[in-house]
């Protein structure tokens, strides 16, 4: 197991947040009784009359929607497993007929002994086959015979859109097979790996995140989130959260991220052949969403776009020629003079979620793109052969 | 079981880092692209019409049901040495059961209090008496004298036919705010509370409805607007709802609040011995049973007394420490397999009363027994 460095200078500079994605490994939390609150404000004014029940056929159609929701939980739950470690737990789900279990990568990092539990009570050991840290998925290989596996479906995320309604099922600190339902709150949001990138230092972005407002705490990590058909659209793996709670722990506030489900179609079957992907590989830290002042300052024709403030040496970008900039202008990092990179391969990129989405998800190492840059007002067309991701 | 929270106050949102740079000398930029996005295309009026109906059902239940809700408080009286008896104040919810002026709460939400009162959505307040209390159940029944014109009694449901994923709709007062809704789906079935003092509760409904403090004693409703729970518990490292919320079932309502209207108490059904339950550290046999319960105490007269069932010694071996020995290894009931206390008393509780007879399974030596022992009430 890679032990972490702690994170230098980021290879991606994104949105500058400043809130912590707390990975939902589980530990022991605990129930409280509710007691009482606030003295409220006094009781309002009575009601009117009472009104009588709803038409049945009001009725009918709430019912259609509580029959999809239990019709998901009892097909899909019993393919959602309960992963535990000596390090703590999560969740994860069954991948196909021969035991492959896909969870995230923070539930199994750095564990001993993982034991896999399905609804059944059936308790097997596990062993991991394959691991990327930049999606923060795994897959676990566990000996179960087939007939008594039931696989997921999965779904497409291209598709979807927000407002939608989301399934997650899991295991919140250690709830098995708990349902939680919500909305697609955002789509194309962008996380940071963990993983510190050997010899560069910095960190990957992992695109196409899915953002929700269903209940996701810890202990729901690396389970199913669903669409209403019941098909797997993401893994469950990180929450925005500033409350930990009195053990340090960050637990719900309406903001959970899902791993795409297309990024984890894309990457499976290399982590069951070889136990790792490879992802293809530009070689650039960059800057965007850049405010109108810092684009002035920069001198940049446009404030949308990916613009370069770094280019690794030897790197595929740094071999096509692609400038990073080197002029202080007193932002810092954000040196005048470099690339702003506004497409790829016929594709406007507005920003760095654009990019990435296209390279992590359209794109294979040894392929030659084609990038749309601004260089000093001009505007060009570079070719670069992607590299091996580091 | 009844550790305060600490009142959440207004959180203020932290303003994202920005950093601001200074005017630096402009170029000229060329015009940014103008984004034409094209207008969705309308909803077909049958999508439309599903969504407002789940809009009615809920202002429905909601217009229905809110009236029952009752805001209920309990006054203590702390002594501060310097300022002598200072008064303190909890509030939780409640709904109305009967025309006769009866109302469900937590136990929790009354217990201690030295004075009750009941405020009813028309704003009615009354002094409320606590004509029945359990501990266990987490349930008092409260009386008020109002007329009955100002009482909407609920509706009970059943809880035996609930199904994970099912709509719910909470109405009670998180943090004093009157007779608030919250929606959400169960999330889960059969839950165990565990409570800081006290035995587990079992066979609670799990739901992702927001639930905080102040909801206590508050309804949980089904789809129709009928009680199916009673919220009672949150998992939660803060405090505050984090989308896990535990409300014991309807079912349970309606075999204890009968008994506290009757009698003032519920007869908690018991087999009267006290057990050690058996570890990797505490066994006293490591050929015997990994899993049981290591029987020390056995009341006299009790049920296991009269079933037969023996307890250990405490005895002091040649250098003068104390030892346990022998003692009977209870490790199932009625067949089921038990490996600690909770697991008896939910066992009993759920599936029990006072007077019914259990089998009991015990191993004592190196022979297994089936002793059989009719419950009596705990004390």
């Amino acid at each position: 197991m890679r032990k972490l460095i702690g994170l230098l200078t980021l290879l991606v500079l994104l949105g500058l947040a400043c809130n912590t994605f707390a990975p939902l490994a589980r530990s022991p939390g605990a129930t409280s009784v509710l007691p009482g609150a606030t003295p409220g404000p006094g009781a309002t004014a009575p009601p009117g009359g009472v009104p009588t029940l709803a038409p049945v056929n009001i009725e009918g159609e709430l019912d259609q929607e509580e029959q999809l929701l239990i019709s998901i939980y009892e097909r899909v739950s019993p393919a959602v497993v309960y992963i535990e470690t000596d390090l703590g737990s999560g969740s994860g789900f069954v991948y196909d007929k021969e035991g492959h279990i896909v969870t995230n990568n923070h539930v199994i990092a750095g564990a001993e002994r993982i034991e896999v539990m399905f609804t059944n009570r059936r308790r097997v050991a596990a062993e991991v086959i394959g691991r990327d840290e930049d999606a923060d998925i795994a897959v676990l290989k566990v000996d179960v015979p087939a007939e008594e596996l039931v696989v997921v479906e999965l779904g497409d995320s291209s598709t979807v859109r927000v407002g939608q309604r989301v399934i997650a099922i899991g295991n919140p600190f250690g709830l098995r097979s708990t349902m939680t339902v919500g909305i697609v709150s955002g789509i194309g949001r962008t996380l940071r790996s963990e993983r510190v990138v050997p010899g560069i230092g910095g960190s990957f972005s992992n695109p196409n995140v899915i953002q929700t407002d269903a209940a996701i705490n810890p202990g729901n990590s690396g389970g199913p989130l669903l669409d209403s058909h019941g098909r797997v659209i993401g893994i469950n793996s990180a929450i925005r959260s500033e409350t930990p709670g009195g053990n340090g722990q960050f637990v719900n506030t309406g903001i959970g991220f899902a791993v795409p489900i297309n990024t984890v179609k894309r990457i499976i079957p290399a982590l069951i052949k070889d136990g790792h992907y490879t992802y293809p590989w530009l070689g650039i830290s960059a800057a965007d969403d850049l405010d109108l002042e810092t684009q002035r300052t920069l001198g940049l024709a446009q404030a949308t776009g990916v613009y370069v403030t770094n280019v690794t040496q030897g790197s595929p970008a740094d071999k096509a020629g692609i400038r990073a900039g080197t002029r202080d202008v007193g932002l810092g990092n954000l040196r005048a003079g470099g690339d702003l990179i506004i497409g790829i391969d016929g594709r406007e990129v507005r920003d760095f979620a654009d990019l990435i989405s296209y390279l992590v998800g359209e794109t294979e190492v040894g392929q030659t793109v084609t990038l749309k840059i601004i260089r000093d007002g001009q505007t060009l067309e570079i070719p670069v052969t992607l590299g091996a991701r580091p | 079981m009844r550790r305060l929270i600490p009142l959440a106050g207004v959180v203020l949102l932290a303003l994202a880092c920005s950093a601001v740079s200074t005017i630096g000398p402009g170029s000229s930029p060329t015009a940014t692209p103008v984004v034409i996005v094209a207008a969705p295309t309308p909803l077909p009026p049958e999508v439309l019409q599903a969504a407002d109906a789940e809009e009615q059902i809920v202002i429905n239940v909601y217009e229905r049901v809110s009236p029952s809700v009752v805001h209920i408080t309990s006054r203590t009286q702390v002594f501060d040495f310097f300022r002598g008896p200072v008064p303190r104040e909890g509030t939780g919810s409640g709904f109305v059961l009967d025309t006769q002026g009866r109302i469900v709460t937590n136990y929790h939400v009354i217990a201690d209090a030295e004075e009750v009162e009941v405020v009813l959505a028309d704003g009615t307040a009354a002094a409320a008496r606590v004509i029945g209390a359990d501990a266990y159940y987490d349930l008092a029944v409260l009386q008020i004298d109002v007329d009955p014109s100002h009482l909407r009694p609920v509706e009970l449901g059943s809880s035996s036919d609930l199904r994970v994923g099912q709509r719910v709709i909470a109405i009670g007062n998180p943090f004093g705010l009157d007779r608030t809704l919250t929606t959400g789906v169960i999330s889960a079935l059969g839950r165990t509370i565990e409570r800081e003092s006290g035995p587990a509760l079992g066979e609670a409904i799990q739901t992702d409805a927001a639930i905080n403090p102040g909801n206590s004693g508050g309804p949980l409703l089904d789809s129709r607007g009928r009680v199916i729970g009673i919220n009672t518990a949150i998992q939660s490292p803060t405090g505050a709802s984090v989308g896990i919320g535990f409300a014991v079932p309807v079912d349970i309502i309606k075999r204890v609040v009968p008994e506290l209207i009757a009698r003032g108490r519920y007869p908690h059904p018991t087999l009267g011995f006290d057990a050690y339950e058996l570890t990797y550290e505490v066994r006293p046999n490591p050929d015997g049973p990994q899993k049981g319960l290591w029987v020390v105490r056995v009341a006299p007269g009790g049920p296991a007394d009269r079933a037969g069932l023996q307890a250990a010694a405490l005895r002091r071996d040649v250098r003068g420490r104390l030892i346990i020995v022998g003692g009977d290894i209870v490790t199932a009931i009625d067949g089921r397999p038990i490996a600690t206390r909770d697991d008896l008393t939910l066992y009993l509780e759920a599936h029990k009363r006072v007077g019914d007879q259990v089998q009991l399974t015990v191993v004592r030596g190196s022979e297994t027994l089936t002793l059989t022992a009719t419950l009596a009430e705990r004390g």
